[in-house]
C-alpha cells in the first residue's frame, strides 16, 4: 500500500470514527486538557502583562531613563519624535537637592521639577492641609507655586498659601504632597520633597553648570509599543543612562509578581500532568477498542506497517484537531474570564502572546503522541488470527521504556514551560511517589479486603468483587484519581499558604507610618504618648548614621564586583541600629547571634543576607566604618534574612549594644494610624517637635491594591485547575463503561435489582476513592513541603484535618462522579446492552 | 498454473503449554480445485478453525505446507500473507465481524478502498442492493439484525470478487430460519461469482450443499 492510499485511507477512517463518536471520549479528553492548559497560560500571560503594566504606575512610567544630562541619543535621531509616531506619551522630571528658606528657617530638600505631562500615570495625592484628608491629583504644581512635605511645613514653621524662597525665586506653597506613586524607594530618604514646576528653574536660578542633577524621563503607552520603543533606545544609550524597568523598582510589588507567576507555573504544571494522565487512559482504552479493528484490517490485507501508519496518522490528525480546537477553545475561555473580571483587573489588559498557544499545540501533540504510541504500537501485534479466535490479546510492549520516554519529553516540556526544574521534578517526585503508594496501598489493600470481604452486605461484596476482579484497571484508576486529587489539594493548599503569608506579611494594622529623629531622652514619653493613644506600634530602636568604608582592610569600592560599585549602600550614609535580640522577622542564615550582656573585645555587627551577597561580605570578615569623624572596626558574626515587605524598621546593620552603644544616636519607631486617627499627627508633632515622620499608608495602599488584584487571578486559574480536575476525573471512569455496561447488563439478566448493582456501584467507587483521598494527601504533604521549602520560602505545616477530611470527602465524591458517569448501566435495556456487546 | 486453487500437504498444528507440547491439529492433506465448495465439520474444539486459520494464512502451521493460488504460504512472512489475502480471499465469519463505527455502506467499501479501487462506493451500494440492505446503508452494525449483519458481511466478503471465500460458521449466531435465507444468499452468491468455498460448520445439512467435505475429530481428518 503506497503512502498517498495510506494517508486517504486513515482520513477516511478517522471522519468515520469522529462521526461514529468512536473518538469522542480521546477527543474530548485533549481538547479539555489543552483547552484548561492554554486558557491559564493565555490568561496568566495576560494578566502578568497586566501587572507590570500596573506596576508601571510605581516608577512613574511604563519605561523610565535615568541620566545625568537631558537625554540625548547616541545616535542623531529624536528620541521625541520617534515617541510620537509610536503614541507614546512622555515626560521628563528633573530631581536635585536644594535649600529652601522661610523666615530665618532653613532646611535641605529634594527638589522635583515636573513638566505639563506629569504625572504620566497613577496619579499623585495631595490636600490642602498637613496631615489632611488626601485627593486625586492629575496635575503637578503649576508655574509659581510649590506642593511640599508635610514635613517641610513642619520644620519651617510655616502654613499654606506662604511663601518659600528658593535661589532667587519665591514659590507660594499651595498644597501638601500626600503620596508620590513614583517616588519607590526613595520613600526612606531623609529630605523631604518640595514639587514645583519645570518653567520656574530658569527664574529660581539655583541650577548651574556641574550641578548634580537627576533626570527621569518617563514613557507610557501601549505594552507592544513601550517593547518597542525599549528595544529600539537600548543600543543608542550613552554611558551612564539607563533604563529602569517597572520588574527592576518597586520590590514588594516584584515579589508578590514573582511568587504569582511561579503558583500559575505550577497551575500549568498540574493541568499538565492531568492532560498526561487523561490521554494516557483514554489512548488505552482507544487501542483495546481497535484490537477486533485491526484485526479485520490485517485480514482484509493490510500489512502491520499500514495498520501502524493508519492509526499513528490518526492519532496525528486527532492531536492536531485536538490542539488547535484546544488552544481556540482556551483563548475563549480566558477572554470571557478576562471580560467576567473586568472590574477587578487593571484598565489595560494586552493582548495575550502566542506563547500560550505554541505551548498548547506542542503540548497536545507530544502528549497525545507520546501516550498512546505504547497503545498503538500494540495494534501493530495484533493477530489476524484474532478474527476467529478472540482471546488472542497482543503482548504488552516494553511499555515502561516508551511511558519513561513520554514522561521525559513531558518533563522538558513542563520544565521549559515553569522555567523552574525543582517545581517540575518535585511535582513528578511527587506523582511518582503516589503511583508508587497506591500500588503499594492497592496491593495491601486487596489483601485485607479478600480476607475481610465475607464479613460485608451481598452489595458492598459485589462491589468489592469488581474492584479485585479488575486489579490493574482499578490501580490505573486509582492513580488517575489520586493525582488529580493530589493537584487540586497542592493547589489549594498552596494557594491558602501563599494568601496566609502574604496577609501575614501585610496585615490590616501593618505599621504605615514611621517616626525618626526620636531624642533619647523623649523616647520613654513618646512610646507612653503612643501607648495612651491605643496604637499599635513597633520596637524603638536607636539609629546611627554611618559610612561602610572597607571590607577586610580593602575600601569598599575596590573590594566589590565592577556591578556593585554604585551599589547605594556604599555611595550614602547607612542606618545603624543596635539590639539584644534578634528582630521579629529576621531569620538567622549564618553565624550566631550574640548572647545577651557578653562584651566581645571588637563590636560585633550582623549583616543582611542580600547585601552580604552583594558585597560578597561573608562571617567573621571586619568591617571597617565611618561615625562622627571616626574610623573603627566590627566583625561579622551573623548574616540575618530580612523581610523589606513587612514595613516593619528594618536595617542592613545591627551592632551588639554592648559596644557601639556610646554613638549618637537618635531613635526610630513605625506605628499604625487609621485614616480616622490621621489628625492625631499635627498634635503628635507639636508634642515631639524633634520628629519626623514619614507616611507610607498611601504607598502600602498601594501595594495591597496590587497584590488583591493578583490574589483574584489565583483564584479564578484555581477555579479553572479544579474544573479541569473534574472533567479528567469523569473521562478516566469512561475508559471502563463499556466493561461495566457489559457486566450491569449481565447481573440485572441474571436478576440482580437495581438496588443491588446501584450499592455495589456506590462500594466499589467509594473503595477507589478513599484509597486514592489517603494517596492524595500523602502526595500532597510532600510536594507542600518540597515546593513550600525550594520554591515559595514558606513555612511548612502538616495537614492533619486533610487526614480526616480527604480520604472520605473523596470516598462520597468519586462514588457521587463513578455512579453519574455510570448511569447508564442502569438506564439502558439489558437486552439492547448484549446486543450491541 | 496448478489446478487446485488451495492446497494443504501433511499440515499440523503444535503449541507449546509449558514444559508440554498440545498437538491441536495432527496431520492433514487437502486440496480443492477452483470454483468448488468444501465443507470442514466436526465438533466444536475438534480444531476445524484452527484448519480454517492456516489454510487462509493467518496462522503458520508448525509442519507442512499450504499453497494458495500457486503461492507457498509456509514460506511467506505475514505481510506478504496479507498481500496474497487482499489479492485472493474474502471472509465471513460467525459473529460477523463488522467494524463497529462504521455503516454498513463503509464497511463494505473498506476492502476497496484497500485495494484503491475507483468509485469504491457504487460497487458497495450495488452489492448491498443484491443481498437487499439497499434502505439500510448508512445505519451501524448495532443497529441491524444479526441476519442483515451477516448479509453485510456477505457483501463486504464478495465485493472484491474474492477467488477464495472462507466462511467461518456463517449461520452459527442465527435462528434456523435466517440462516437458511443466509446459506442460499451464500451459495448463490459463489455461483454467480464462480467463488471458491472453504467453509467450516458443524451443521451437517449445511456441509451437504458443497462439493465436498473433510471431519475433524480431535484433530484428526477422518
Amino acid at each position: 500500500m503506497n503512502t498517498v492510499l495510506r494517508m486517504r485511507l486513515a482520513l477516511k477512517l478517522c471522519w468515520r470514527e469522529l462521526k461514529a463518536g468512536e473518538l469522542t471520549v480521546l477527543l474530548a479528553a485533549l481538547l479539555i486538557a489543552i483547552s484548561s492548559h492554554t486558557a491559564i497560560g493565555f490568561f496568566t500571560d495576560r494578566i502578568e502583562r497586566a501587572m507590570t503594566y500596573k506596576a508601571g504606575d510605581s516608577v512613574g512610567g511604563d519605561l523610565v531613563v535615568h541620566s545625568a544630562r537631558p537625554l540625548t541619543l547616541t545616535s542623531s535621531e529624536n528620541w521625541q519624535a520617534k515617541a510620537d509616531t509610536v503614541a507614546l506619551a512622555y515626560t521628563s522630571v528633573l530631581l536635585f537637592s536644594s535649600v529652601v528658606v522661610h523666615d530665618e528657617d532653613m532646611l535641605l530638600v529634594s527638589v522635583k521639577a515636573v513638566g505639563d505631562q506629569y504625572p504620566l500615570k497613577a496619579p499623585l495625592k495631595t490636600s490642602e492641609t498637613a496631615y489632611g484628608q488626601p485627593k486625586t491629583t492629575r496635575s503637578g504644581p503649576p508655574v509659581g507655586e510649590a506642593w511640599v512635605d508635610a514635613r517641610v511645613l513642619n520644620e519651617l514653621n510655616l502654613d499654606i498659601g506662604e511663601v518659600l524662597t528658593l535661589g532667587a525665586m519665591s514659590l507660594r506653597v499651595s498644597r501638601v504632597l500626600v503620596f508620590e506613586p513614583d517616588r519607590g524607594g526613595s520613600m526612606y530618604s531623609f529630605t523631604p520633597r518640595v514639587m514645583m514646576h519645570r518653567a520656574d528653574l530658569a527664574q529660581a536660578e539655583v541650577l548651574q553648570d556641574g550641578s548634580r542633577v537627576e533626570y527621569h524621563t518617563l514613557f507610557a503607552g501601549q505594552p507592544e509599543a513601550i517593547t518597542a520603543y525599549q528595544q529600539w533606545m537600548t543600543p543608542q544609550l550613552k554611558p551612564g543612562q539607563k533604563i529602569m524597568t517597572p520588574g527592576e523598582q518597586a520590590s514588594t510589588v516584584g515579589d508578590a509578581l514573582a511568587r504569582a507567576k511561579r503558583f500559575m507555573g505550577l497551575a500549568s504544571l498540574i493541568a499538565v500532568l492531568l492532560a498526561a494522565v487523561a490521554i494516557a487512559m483514554s489512548g488505552k482504552h482507544y487501542s483495546v477498542r481497535h484490537f477486533d479493528t485491526s484485526a479485520m484490517l490485517r485480514c482484509l490485507g493490510c500489512k502491520q506497517n499500514d495498520v501502524v501508519f493508519i492509526y499513528l496518522f490518526q492519532m496525528l490528525l486527532i492531536a492536531l484537531l485536538g490542539s488547535l480546537a484546544g488552544v481556540a477553545l482556551g483563548w475563549l475561555a480566558q477572554f470571557m474570564l478576562i471580560y467576567f473580571l473586568k472590574d477587578l483587573l487593571p484598565e489595560v489588559v494586552p493582548a495575550a502572546g502566542w506563547a500560550a498557544a505554541w505551548s498548547g499545540m506542542g503540548l497536545g501533540l507530544v502528549v497525545l503522541l507520546g501516550f498512546t504510541l505504547p497503545s498503538v504500537l500494540r495494534l501493530r501485534a495484533v493477530s489476524p488470527l484474532r478474527v476467529l479466535r478472540k482471546d488472542l490479546n497482543p503482548l504488552p510492549l516494553s511499555a515502561w521504556l516508551v511511558y519513561s520516554s513520554a514522561l521525559g519529553l513531558t518533563m522538558v516540556l513542563m520544565g521549559y514551560y515553569t522555567g523552574s526544574w525543582v517545581m517540575t521534578l518535585s511535582v513528578l517526585g511527587g506523582a511518582v511517589l503516589v503511583f508508587l503508594l497506591t500500588a503499594l496501598f492497592i496491593a495491601m489493600l486487596f489483601v485485607l479486603l479478600e480476607k475481610a470481604s465475607g464479613k460485608f452486605s451481598l452489595s458492598m461484596r459485589a462491589g468489592l468483587r469488581n474492584l479485585l476482579r479488575r486489579k490493574t484497571e482499578t490501580l490505573v484508576q486509582t492513580l488517575a484519581f489520586a493525582l488529580t486529587l493530589m493537584a487540586m489539594l497542592v493547589i489549594v493548599f498552596i494557594r491558602t499558604d501563599l494568601l496566609n503569608n502574604w496577609q501575614q506579611s501585610l496585615p490590616d494594622d501593618a505599621p504605615n507610618h514611621f517616626v525618626i529623629n526620636i531624642l533619647p531622652d523623649k523616647v520613654p514619653a513618646f512610646e507612653a504618648y503612643l501607648d495612651a493613644q491605643s496604637l499599635v506600634r513597633s520596637k524603638t530602636y536607636p539609629m546611627s548614621r554611618g559610612r561602610l568604608l572597607e571590607i577586610n582592610g580593602v575600601a569598599v569600592k575596590q573590594a566589590v564586583t565592577k556591578e556593585e560599585e554604585n551599589n547605594e549602600s556604599l555611595n550614602r550614609e547607612l542606618n545603624l541600629t543596635w539590639s539584644d535580640t534578634l528582630q521579629e522577622e529576621n531569620s538567622l542564615v549564618a553565624g550566631a547571634w550574640w548572647q545577651a550582656g557578653v562584651t566581645a573585645e571588637t563590636p560585633e555587627v550582623s549583616i543582611e543576607s542580600r547585601l552580604a551577597k552583594k558585597l560578597g561580605i561573608s562571617v567573621n570578615d571586619r568591617l571597617t566604618f565611618f561615625t562622627g569623624g571616626q574610623n573603627w572596626q566590627a566583625e561579622v558574626k551573623s548574616i540575618r534574612d530580612v523581610k523589606w515587605e513587612s514595613f516593619n524598621p528594618n536595617f542592613y546593620f545591627v551592632f551588639n549594644p554592648n559596644q557601639v552603644a556610646h554613638l549618637p544616636a537618635t531613635y526610630m519607631t513605625s506605628f499604625y494610624l487609621s485614616a480616622e486617627q490621621k489628625p492625631m499627627l499635627k498634635n503628635l508633632v507639636k508634642t515631639f517637635p524633634s520628629i519626623t515622620v514619614f507616611e507610607m499608608d498611601a504607598i502600602l495602599n498601594q501595594v495591597k491594591s496590587i497584590i488583591s488584584q493578583v490574589i483574584v487571578a489565583i483564584e479564578y486559574v484555581l477555579l479553572f485547575v479544579l474544573a479541569a480536575g473534574m472533567m479528567v476525573t469523569l473521562a478516566a471512569m469512561q475508559a471502563s463503561l463499556d466493561e461495566r455496561l457489559q457486566e450491569g447488563a449481565l447481573m440485572r439478566t441474571l436478576g440482580a435489582q437495581r438496588r443491588l448493582i446501584r450499592r455495589s456501584q456506590w462500594g466499589e467507587f467509594g473503595c477507589i476513592g478513599f484509597i486514592a483521598g489517603l494517596v492524595a494527601v500523602m502526595g500532597t504533604e510532600l510536594v507542600s513541603f518540597l515546593t513550600g521549602r525550594f520554591i515559595f520560602h514558606i513555612s511548612y505545616s502538616p495537614l492533619w484535618w486533610a487526614w480526616a477530611i480527604v480520604p472520605l470527602g473523596a470516598a462520597l465524591l468519586v462514588a457521587l462522579l463513578g455512579s453519574f458517569s455510570t448511569r447508564k448501566i442502569l438506564a439502558q435495556s439489558p437486552m439492547s446492552v448484549l446486543r450491541e456487546g | 498454473m496448478n489446478e487446485y486453487i488451495l492446497q494443504a500437504q501433511a499440515v499440523e498444528k503444535v503449541v507449546a503449554l509449558g514444559q508440554e507440547t498440545l498437538r491441536i491439529l495432527e496431520p492433514i492433506s487437502l486440496a480443492i480445485k477452483a470454483g468448488q465448495s468444501l465443507a470442514i465439520v466436526g465438533e466444536s474444539g475438534s480444531g476445524k478453525s484452527t484448519l480454517l486459520g492456516l489454510l487462509a494464512g493467518l496462522d503458520q502451521p508448525s509442519a507442512g505446507s499450504i499453497h494458495l493460488a500457486g503461492n507457498d504460504l509456509t514460506t511467506l512472512d505475514e505481510d506478504a500473507r496479507a498481500s496474497l489475502r487482499a489479492r485472493y480471499v474474502g471472509f465471513v465469519f460467525q459473529s460477523f465481524q463488522l467494524m463497529p463505527n462504521l455503516t454498513a455502506l463503509e464497511n463494505v467499501m473498506l476492502p476497496l478502498e484497500l485495494l484503491d479501487v475507483k468509485a469504491p462506493g457504487e460497487q458497495a451500494e450495488d452489492i448491498l442492493s443484491r443481498v437487499g440492505l439497499s434502505h439500510r446503508l448508512k445505519h451501524y452494525p448495532k443497529q441491524l439484525s444479526g441476519g442483515e449483519q451477516q448479509r453485510v458481511a456477505l457483501a463486504r466478503a464478495f465485493v472484491t470478487r474474492p477467488a477464495l471465500l472462507f466462511a467461518d460458521e456463517p449461520t452459527g449466531n442465527l435462528d434456523r430460519a435466517t440462516g437458511g435465507r443466509i446459506e442460499d444468499l451464500l451459495f448463490q452468491l459463489n455461483d454467480e461469482h464462480n467463488t471458491t468455498l472453504v467453509l467450516v460448520t458443524h451443521d451437517a445439512r449445511l456441509a451437504a450443499r458443497c462439493h465436498a467435505e473433510v471431519t475433524i475429530d480431535a484433530g484428526s481428518a477422518q
